[in-house]
């Protein structure tokens, strides 16, 4: 079973086809860099699939349960996990609460959850997270991630206070402790020196390696980076797909070079 | 304007305020954190004393009737919250005129079961007893009692349970909190329910010491208002402060001139207070961090 799958997914901004009846299917294991010039549909894609946005037309399931109508909210229970453009914490907690509030219970849901939403969960967190009756925080949870995102020396420290490559970190950690089967990040190295982005890419890898993440679709415009940590790219080219394949294949393919105007090589 | 029927003597210093701050609290909620410029505010005090007193005609247990207020505003609040503001949040405008017009239907309702005459709630505990040579009434100290026991019931809700953490980050920053898996709506309807209860506590506290009317609770909106913002807008901490300062000179104002002058003077501390307050704001930025949410 696909961890997600997107199809004959549209959304026009006033007569504008930002995302035109694109097909995406992600597998478990799996890492997928999304590129494109700006304006080919990216984000607007990225937003479809956690739920910001609506889509005029198409589906998306996620684990076998369609997700297309339900908020934001119930996607992030149900494992679906997001790292912003703009790096997003909250700057008046310490560190410790920030990944608190990923991995405490959250109440009641916004929508009642579909019978096969109980079954999903993963990463590092699964379990507790979605739980509605739990109450308990997983404590082990919080050390294991302040490890994996190195943060154990700072817990204490106000997250406004921490640099730009630690909050990401951060903003990891948190979305690690919702226990996310998906991960979607939009443009992680944005803003990011050539040193960070390669600590951010290293950062992935390991928690790759290590199991906590399971499926990721990062959304890129460093072609080093996507190369770094995706297995397989989709080139978007004014609201479609162009690509699909291994980045080595897509770089070749002559309508991706005219699309990128030579940006690939 | 306020409660210039107090009788003057130094413990009403305390006691007006003790008021300011408690009819201020619910404010924090709805407007402070919610940013919902709420003008139904004091129809939710009036909501409070008025039940009330229609507790106290049917059962005649006024206590009774300070229990169901906060509940009664409370289901009035949520009410109001789901039904229509809720669809305004990123709308200031409209949710402004959205609170007016439900003000004003409020007040005619009341004033349509209860008719415009004067009523009267009894205090429930009466009576008074000497301090230092002044004159305490029971009921005052007791607001006083109920208003600090409030704010600490309060500020240790909102930091340290996981409502609080959760209402804090959805002020902070609600898509993220939703991608936390937070239920952000749950959360506003929550808080607007919280500062709509606490109003109707406030209306219930302050009938016994008061004529009731229908315009009741327009004698706390404007301060309250004042109170908030001159506190710094989401902050209880500055609430408090601002709430002493204004209702402590306020009553200590009525010493020396007439309350209408005395109001005066409150409302040119509250603007020169407007003008100082980001100075203010940065010397708490530079002592150290701000909660999060800047709710407490």
């Amino acid at each position: 079973m696909s961890v997600l799958s997107v199809s004959g997914l549209a959304k026009t901004f006033a007569g504008f086809k930002a995302v035109d009846n694109v097909d995406l299917e992600l597998e478990r294991g799996e890492m997928l860099g999304l590129i494109g010039a700006n304006g080919a549909g990216k984000s607007t894609l990225l937003h479809l699939i956690y739920g910001r946005l609506r889509p005029d037309r198409g589906s998306i399931r996620f684990n076998g349960t369609d997700v297309t109508l339900l908020p934001v909210t119930n996607r992030a229970r149900m494992g679906m996990g997001l790292v912003f453009q703009i790096i997003s914490v909250f700057d008046g907690l310490t560190v410790e609460e920030n990944l608190l509030l990923g991995a405490l219970p959250k109440g009641p849901l916004p929508f009642p959850p579909p019978a096969s939403e109980a079954s999903v969960g993963g990463g590092v967190a699964a379990g507790d997270g979605e739980g509605q009756g739990s109450t308990a925080v997983d404590q082990g949870a919080i050390e294991k991630v302040i490890d994996l995102v190195d943060l154990r020396g700072v817990r204490a420290r106000s997250a406004g206070k921490l640099g730009h490559g630690e909050k990401q970190r951060l903003e990891i950690g948190m979305v690690l402790l919702t226990g996310p089967t998906l991960l979607l990040l939009d443009e992680p190295t944005s803003g990011m020196t050539e040193p960070e982005s390669r600590h951010t890419a290293s950062l992935l890898q390991t928690l790759r390696s290590e199991g906590a993440i399971e499926a990721a679709i990062v959304v890129e415009h460093n072609i080093e980076f996507i190369r770094l940590v995706a297995d397989r790219v989709t080139v978007m080219h004014r609201g479609s797909v162009l690509a699909d394949g291994p980045i080595d294949q897509v770089q070749d393919d002559p309508a991706v070079q005219a699309s990128f105007l030579g940006r690939l090589h | 304007m306020i409660l210039g029927f107090l009788p003057v003597d130094s413990f009403n210093v305390i006691v007006l305020a003790a008021v300011f701050v408690l009819v201020a609290t619910g404010l924090h909620f709805t407007f402070g954190m919610l940013n919902v410029v709420n003008l139904v505010h004091g129809e939710l005090i009036l909501i409070g004393a008025y039940t009330t007193l229609q507790v106290q005609r049917t059962t005649g247990n006024v206590l009774l009737g300070m229990a169901l207020a906060p509940l009664a505003a409370g289901i009035v609040g949520v009410a109001m919250e789901r039904g229509v503001l809720r669809f305004l949040y990123d709308r200031p405008l409209d949710s402004l005129l959205a609170t007016f017009g439900l003000s004003v239907i409020i007040r005619q309702v009341v004033q349509f079961v209860f008719s415009p005459n004067p009523q009267i709630v009894r205090s429930p505990i009466g009576g008074s007893f000497l301090l230092g040579g002044f004159n305490i009434p029971w009921w005052r100290l007791i607001i006083v009692l109920v208003t600090s026991v409030l704010l600490v019931g309060v500020i240790q809700f909102l930091q340290r349970s996981r409502f609080g953490l959760h209402a804090r980050a959805t002020v902070a920053n609600p898509l993220l909190a939703e991608t936390m898996g937070i239920n952000s709506g749950a959360m506003r309807a929550g808080l607007f329910a919280l500062g709509s209860a606490i109003a109707g506590l406030a209306g219930a506290m302050l009938a016994p010491i008061s004529t009731l009317n229908p315009q009741f609770g327009l004698l706390f909106l404007v301060n309250s208002f004042l109170v908030v913002i001159i506190g710094g807008k989401g902050s209880l901490r500055g609430l408090v402060v601002a709430g002493i300062v204004l209702g402590g000179t306020l009553a200590a104002l009525q010493f020396v001139m007439s309350t209408v002058m005395a109001q005066i003077l409150i409302l040119a501390i509250a603007i020169i207070g407007v003008r100082v307050r980001p100075l203010l704001g940065l010397l708490r930025e530079w002592r150290g961090r701000r909660p999060l949410g800047s709710a407490v």
